[in-house]
């Protein structure tokens, strides 16, 4: 018989106590969040879990995940709620979405000499980063939303961002993992400190890594640590065009060996303005007035290290090298530390400044819709960008660009006009983007945002039915009743009111 | 529907705001996050929540302290503390709103004052500084010391008061007080979004009242009433800029010490920290003369807290968060304290009546750290 609402309250209010268990519609609204992306494209939808929990500890989790399982009640273990493919986004009835902001937020253990941190899920990044810069260390793997997200979410989704090319993603500084799997039964993968190899084994470690919530509950994370580089320089060269742009990407990548460079980053003149609109608030507000140029092929990058003035001087030199280009570049330094932050913060939030530049809010013309992580061969990204523009002006779509070069991964946002046809149209345009990226450049629908509900019927045609299947196996091995994280991951059905064609018709 | 609300729209929910939410920080749930409170204004613009279903919806929307720090560091522009205030007043005509703001709305209306109490017992702090004022009240002259209810009615900040006629007097500047004619400057209705016609009579009257006089400048003491008088009452109005200027009692005293009019003779030996008023720094803009002010005492020792200016947290106080949910505001105070403690400072500075007051209501006895309000301190350190 199945159990009842009440019946699954009550118990849940039994191992938990009335504080940590909530049906408030606005606690499930809060933390089931969908991005405004999504929510534009699947507006019809009725996105709401039943239940809202907040485990104390470990036992906590153990407890209702046996429960859960025994009952088919569907679980979602979530950060805080930054990621833009639907991660957290309930689609089961009778859901239960569990938080590890209110309790398990600790930092457990901070071991300089053997370079590891052990923290619970709930820890937001940027505290993990204050605590170890007080011993002149930090946590490498930096996604865009690293002021605000937090370390559990960081490891279910591999976070990665603009430092990626030169430290990795989350996924290759983590350790070990406690974590609970479907029927309660907690295991332990990798080893809890700093050893920094092993083969022993299955990487279970990197299988949980980025599975999303729907493999296990992670319940306690050990992280390898670095040293915080001792210099910095940031640099903006903008050139008109991106041709010209890349021919100094190109040659600064030949110079790789004696440069140390930790951010290499691309924009094009919308999302340079999406960060002027947040400058000049910013400056409103009393800030110092930073101004950034507006052109196509502009560089921003930061150099590490050593010989700092001397990277910089090599990377002058390559970019006011008359012969290379069809015009010279306006070249700026930011050495102030203030400044630095100023900029990356500013380029961190592009996406969302970007909404700041189009669209007032008396005058809600412009809205952009879904933010797009597409990675292609480092070494062809220039011809994506340009066949994405392309194709966006055939669609009559505002394509503003911007990325990562030393990675391939390019961030692609469809600004439209809302209304039905013009949704329609953009989702035929990114269909044929997918085409491209699939046929032509081999690349991946995601290199970091994450697949969760929006981008799952796309697996299929990146890795074929016969990867699928395995990938599903697994699932079905760790979480035979498939409560945990459901509808996610292309591991699962897709159900049907989700209409979750993924980009396309 | 109202235009704040059109501000749901423009958020691209990617929560950069929760971390630097005071009542997050506290609460530890999402439903507190700035995003959570647009997207409550979004579920009423567009009818998708029945609003007596949720206890959770009144809580997360007037526990907010309205430090717009979430609307600082927005990239997207959205002036989440509008939306909030607008979602507000929504509420109230819904009569869902805690009876603790209510009463305080009530009793602006009513009785010109944020206690139900005799407008006419405004000058209760004057016992002290008789002597200065007895000639003062409602004085044809060119400054005004507008003192605001707080002040006027809290016994434990008369102290604010006080100090800041004692300053006046030492600097030889002829000024008048309004007294039972004061009204409350409305600064609590407007946190409600209340900008109806019965709150611009008040502002009417207090401008009027003002003018009269034949005043040029009005000093506040309260950021709060300043914020009012300044940016608000023009709007409020529908003019184009007050006939006198209004000036935070920080910048008018550091005119002073600038001006030789008074001079800061003695040391003080703790170590000092200021506490920048969210209505005075942030929304403002007024970071740096309360702080000149500091530095002018001879041989002084300031530490400023890592998050300072622009950055500054709230103390809690703010927003009409305490009328309902008290044991949040004391927990925000009680953190920033130790933040206060942890950074090294001995005296906490404060040039705020409701931070005076927030703070001081968590201090339970800390021998660790005193609270001090500026005023108070200057006073005692003149020649």
């Amino acid at each position: 018989m199945r159990i009842s609402k009440e019946e699954i309250e009550k118990r849940l209010i039994e191992i938990l106590g009335e504080d940590n268990v909530s049906t408030d519609p606005i606690d499930l609204i809060s933390h089931g969040y969908v991005s405004k992306g999504l929510e534009t494209y699947f507006k019809d939808l009725k996105f709401r879990a039943t239940y809202f929990v907040t485990p104390r500890n470990k036992e906590d989790v153990i407890q209702i995940v046996k429960f859960c399982n025994k009952n088919k009640i569907p679980i979602i273990p979530r950060g805080a709620g930054t990621s833009t493919a639907g991660q957290v986004v309930p689609i089961e009835e009778n859901t239960i979405l569990m938080d590890f902001g209110k309790h398990m937020n600790k930092i457990k253990e901070i071991n300089i000499s053997e370079e590891y941190i052990i923290v619970e899920p709930g820890v937001p990044f940027i505290d993990i980063q204050k605590e170890l810069s007080k011993f002149g260390y930090f946590f490498q793997a930096e996604p865009g939303s690293a002021f605000y997200c937090q370390i559990g979410g960081m490891v279910g989704n591999n976070a990665s961002g603009a430092t990626s090319h030169k430290y990795g993603t989350t996924g290759d500084y983590v350790n070990h993992l406690e974590i609970v799997l479907a029927d309660g039964t907690m295991i332990n993968v990798g080893h809890r400190n700093g050893i920094v190899k092993s083969v022993a084994g299955y990487d279970l470690v990197r299988l949980f890594v980025g599975s999303e919530g729907t493999l296990g509950i992670i319940t306690e994370i050990t992280l390898k640590i670095g040293k915080m580089p001792k210099n910095e320089k940031s640099m903006i060269i903008s050139f008109k065009t991106l041709d010209d742009c890349w021919k100094c990407v190109k040659k600064i990548k030949e110079e790789s060996e004696n440069l140390n460079l930790e951010l290499f980053e691309y924009a094009d003149s919308m999302t340079l303005e999406g960060i002027n609109a947040n400058f000049k608030w910013l400056a409103k507000r009393g800030y110092k007035k930073i101004k950034v140029k507006k052109r196509d092929g502009t560089i921003l990058l930061k150099l590490v290290g050593k010989d700092i003035d001397g990277q910089i001087e090599l990377i002058k030199e390559i970019a006011t090298n008359e012969n290379f280009y069809d015009e010279l570049p306006a070249i700026d330094i930011f050495e102030e530390p203030f400044d630095q932050v100023m900029l990356w913060e500013g380029r961190h939030n592009a996406g969302p400044s970007i909404a700041r530049a189009m669209k007032p809010p008396q005058d809600p013309r412009m809205y952009i819709p879904l933010v797009l992580d597409l990675a292609v061969p480092p070494n062809k990204v220039i011809n994506f960008i340009k066949i994405a523009k392309q194709l966006s002006k055939e669609f009559g779509i505002l394509p503003i660009t911007f990325g990562h070069f030393l990675d391939g991964n390019v961030h692609l946002i469809a600004a439209i006009t809302i209304n039905e046809e013009t949704l329609k149209n953009a989702r035929i345009f990114q269909q044929k983007l997918m085409d491209k990226i699939y046929n032509e450049f081999g690349g991946t629908i995601t290199a970091e945002h994450g697949v969760g509900l929006w981008k799952q019927s796309q697996l299929v045609r990146e890795y074929g039915e016969t990867t699928m299947n395995i990938m599903k196996k697994i699932k079905d091995l760790f979480d035979p009743n498939h409560i945990l994280n459901p509808c996610k991951m292309g591991v699962d059905k897709i159900p049907e009111i989700a209409d979750l064609k993924g980009l396309g018709e | 529907m109202e235009e704040a609300f059109a501000y749901f729209n423009l958020c691209t929910s990617c929560n950069t705001c929760y971390i630097t939410c005071p009542i997050y920080k506290v609460k530890k749930l999402q439903s507190f996050a700035p995003r959570s409170r647009i997207t409550i204004a979004g579920l009423i613009a567009q009818n998708r929540i029945d609003i007596n279903s949720s206890k959770r919806l009144v809580e997360s929307i007037f526990s907010c302290v309205l430090c717009d720090m979430c609307h600082n560091v927005c990239p997207s522009g959205v002036d989440i503390p509008k939306t909030v205030k607008a979602t507000r007043k929504y509420l109230v005509n819904q009569k869902l709103s805690p009876s603790g703001v209510n009463s305080i709305i009530e009793s602006i209306k009513k009785y010109k004052n944020i206690f139900s109490l005799d407008n006419e017992d405004r000058l209760d702090w004057t016992e002290e500084v008789e002597n200065i004022i007895k000639d003062k009240i409602n004085k044809k002259t060119e400054i005004a010391f507008y003192v605001g209810c707080q002040q006027s009615f809290k016994g434990s900040l008369y102290m604010m008061p006080e100090s800041m006629v004692k300053i006046l007097d030492k600097a030889r500047i002829d000024f008048t007080l309004l007294g039972g004619e004061e009204w409350c400057c409305g600064n609590p209705a407007f946190l409600v979004g209340d900008r109806s016609d019965e709150i611009k009579e008040i502002a009417k009257h207090n401008v009027e009242k003002m003018e009269n006089l034949g005043v040029k400048k009005v000093i506040m003491t309260c950021p709060g009433c300043y914020k009012a008088w300044k940016f608000i009452y023009p709007e409020l109005l529908g003019i184009k800029k007050l006939p006198f200027e209004i000036v935070h009692s920080t910048e008018f005293i550091f005119d002073l010490i600038k001006t030789n009019k008074i001079e800061i003779a003695q040391k003080y030996e703790n170590i000092l920290g200021y506490q920048d008023p969210c209505d005075l720094a942030r929304i403002s803009g007024i970071f740096e003369e309360p702080r000149d002010i500091i530095k002018s005492i001879p041989q002084v020792k300031i530490v400023e807290l890592e998050d300072n200016r622009q950055k500054a947290t709230c103390c809690g106080g703010g927003g009409l968060c305490k009328a309902s949910y008290e044991p949040i505001a004391s927990e925000i105070a009680s953190n920033k304290i130790d933040e206060f403690v942890n950074a090294g400072v001995e005296t906490l500075l404060t040039a705020c009546p409701a931070c005076y007051d927030n703070f001081a209501s968590s201090m339970n006895d800390r021998k660790d750290i005193q609270l001090k309000d500026i005023h108070e301190l200057i006073v005692k350190l003149l020649k």
